[in-house]
């Protein structure tokens, strides 16, 4: 078979092909006669079992997030305008336990407070000299990640998050003294919140694990 | 361009666009099916309108979505892979001339993104070039989506045909999959296919034939 013939024997069964190439087609392969039906089932085959335009996991999330990376790159002045206010939030160490947490975040409802002191030093902004958990139980560490830029606070000691637990949110907001509090909050798939850590107008670190 | 009402472009652009040009499939966001055109949107987003482009992206997300899944089975990663596609549209769309459709060019910038991030992936992996990355090959910690997105009823749901079917395009080419994709799922046009994948007509037709060929051997069983 000739690469023309490929070709025409695509454009019909697509229905491509006029009535007299068709014939032509099937005079010269008379076997195609049954190829025809057989190629439009295994068409309606694949278009009933996979999809082709289902609806995308948390679409509203998909466009906000979205929205939020194309306003950090772009150079538009709002953009511009959001990029300085994120360079005032990060004077607050970020915090990028997330990944860390998810494996070890908590089964019940506690509520622990972290305490954390805050120096200025000359590169890579505030840094954490020192933690403290007043709950036993649970033990705090933190590192300055120069790859990510950012401060990395691991909490270890708490219950797994069941498997079935899907995270499906994070809200971080930054810090800026003298004008409120930080929030990283984690929420599930009926947006309830999973797990809070804030930080109050007297710049104290809390975090609480709710109930899920 | 059948655009029967332009909308000014100092209009506030409500998120329930209507495109002019009839797009391969019916999106299941119904809502963004009616409203402006395409090429209005376009032209509004390549001014800076991010509402605009908003519009756009409610029309075919979840297209680019079911695209990249069909190829890397994981919908975690599709979902970012979706993000990262749409990104470089909006940093790309000054360039766009209209010179083909606008999902016609998303639908290439979104299956140049997914087959990055294989190759990535190749490279990381330090194995074999496996397109299909099954979820439990992927690290957890992808940057911006929801993670574990499918839930175990519905992973239960996912019938043992569809799976039998994805294990047969899993089993063909990259390129004879794209064609098969594009044309028998996303129902694009000859054309518009070669304009994704960069290859003539004549070439989408041959593989087209060979596709078939091969999937009809290897479900010859689920046929009537």
């Amino acid at each position: 078979m000739n690469p023309q013939d490929e070709e025409r024997i695509t454009q019909w069964i697509d229905g491509d092909l006029s009535d007299a190439d068709v014939q032509d087609l099937l005079d010269a392969h008379p076997e195609l006669r049954e190829a025809k039906s057989q190629s439009e089932s295994l068409g309606h085959l694949l278009r009933k079992e996979l999809d082709s335009g289902e609806k995308i996991p948390y679409a509203d999330f998909f466009n906000h997030q979205l929205n939020k990376r194309i306003e950090e790159e772009d150079e538009s002045p709002a953009a511009t305008a959001a990029r300085q206010e994120a360079l005032a939030e990060s004077m607050f160490p970020r915090f990028m336990f997330f990944k860390k947490l998810a494996p070890i975040a908590a089964l019940a409802v506690i509520a622990v407070f972290v305490t954390l002191l805050f120096v200025n030093v000359p590169v890579g902004g505030s840094k954490i000299v020192s933690t403290y958990t007043p709950n036993p139980a649970l033990e705090a560490k933190t590192f300055y990640s120069d790859e990510a830029d950012a401060t990395v606070l691991l909490i270890e000691g708490l219950a797994e998050i069941p498997a079935q637990q899907n995270i499906t949110g994070v809200q971080a907001v930054g810090y800026t003294p003298g004008e409120g509090a930080s929030h990283f909050t984690l929420y599930s798939p009926n947006n309830k919140p999973i797990l809070a850590l804030a930080i109050d107008h007297a710049a104290q670190p809390r975090l609480r694990e709710l109930k899920f | 361009m059948n655009n029967p009402d332009p909308i000014p472009s100092n209009s506030t652009i409500e998120n329930d666009g209507r495109r002019s040009q009839n797009p391969p499939a019916a999106s299941p966001d119904a809502d963004a099916d009616e409203g402006p055109p395409d090429e209005e949107l376009v032209r509004l987003s390549q001014q800076g309108d991010m509402a605009a482009f908003d519009v756009l992206v409610t029309r075919y997300r979840g297209k680019v979505y079911a695209m990249i899944v069909n190829i890397i089975h994981n919908q975690a990663e599709a979902w970012d892979l979706a993000q990262d596609a749409f990104l470089k549209a909006w940093k790309a769309l000054p360039k766009f001339e209209a010179r083909s459709n606008f999902y016609t060019w998303l639908y290439r910038i979104t299956h140049n993104v997914t087959y990055d991030w294989l190759r990535k992936k190749k490279i990381q992996s330090g194995t074999e070039f496996d397109e299909t990355i099954k979820s439990d090959q992927v690290v957890a910690t992808a940057p911006t989506a929801p993670k574990d997105i499918s839930q175990p009823d519905e992973d239960l749901e996912k019938s043992e045909l569809r799976i039998r079917i994805e294990s047969a395009i899993d089993q063909l080419s990259p390129d004879h999959r794209d064609v098969i994709l594009l044309k028998e799922i996303q129902g694009c046009r000859y054309q518009e296919i070669a304009d994704i994948l960069n290859i003539s007509i004549g070439t989408v037709m041959s593989r087209l034939f060979y596709a078939r060929k091969k999937l009809q051997t290897m479900l010859e069983d689920l046929q009537p």
